[in-house]
């Protein structure tokens, strides 16, 4: 995934400078959700799941790339089809979206490894401002959940909807 | 319904696929959910009111 040097410093810079997204499907429950990336790797059909965990209004957000041929989901492939950024952004979409059907949810989410726990905390990082506007944003902290703070290593992020004035 | 999007992060939605739900009747993402599921287990949720 991504590292230091000079990759991840275009990669910060284009998350500031534009926010492309694909077009997305939904599911009827509106907590599934799908769109192809589209790069030199091809079409690659990615998955965005809000899991309910069934209490405290609690959902586990996932996603990853959906294999053609076998059909399983894999969120630890490394799908190299230099869209990233726009990837991303389109995940978030589907958070603003998910959370205007359903704003009283709590959306929790940890990457599928290390380094991705490290580059969702980046991309929140440098997207805090704009992304503070609409959701409070939580960190988990060895063993305390506290409001997010930037180049801090967290484990799980937790974020939840601002009501609405 | 919520409030009308805008921003950056605004969604382009193409349209409703009723069979994406079959996902949620099917173990994806079960490492990563178990994990999660297990850190909230452990360490509760946030203090919504500490500022």
């Amino acid at each position: 995934m991504l590292g230091n040097g000079p990759y991840n410093l275009v990669f910060i810079f284009a998350l500031h400078m534009h926010y492309d997204q694909y077009e997305i499907l939904l599911g009827e429950t509106a907590l599934t959700y799908e769109f192809v990336s589209h790069g030199p790797k091809g079409n690659v059909k990615k998955v965005v799941i809000y899991s309910p965990r069934g209490v405290d209004n609690l959902f586990n957000l996932g996603f990853g790339d959906k294999n053609e041929e076998t059909g399983q989901l894999d969120d630890r492939v490394a799908t190299n089809n230099g869209d990233s950024v726009k990837v991303l952004a389109t995940v978030a979409s589907t958070v603003y979206l998910f959370t205007n059907l359903f704003p009283n949810a709590l959306i929790s989410a940890t990457g599928s490894t290390q380094a991705r726990t490290r580059l969702y905390r980046v991309v929140i990082s440098n997207n805090l401002e704009t992304i503070k506007r609409d959701f409070e944003v939580f960190g988990l902290l060895g063993d305390e959940w506290e409001t997010f703070r930037t180049d801090t290593d967290y484990q799980a992020f937790l974020i939840r909807r601002r009501k609405q004035s | 319904m919520g409030k009308k999007l805008s921003g950056p992060f605004t969604p382009k939605i193409k349209g409703v696929d009723k069979s994406l739900d079959k996902y949620l009747e099917q173990d994806v993402f079960k490492e990563k959910f178990d994990k999660m599921n297990r850190l909230i287990d452990k360490y509760g949720l946030p203090d919504f009111d500490k500022k």
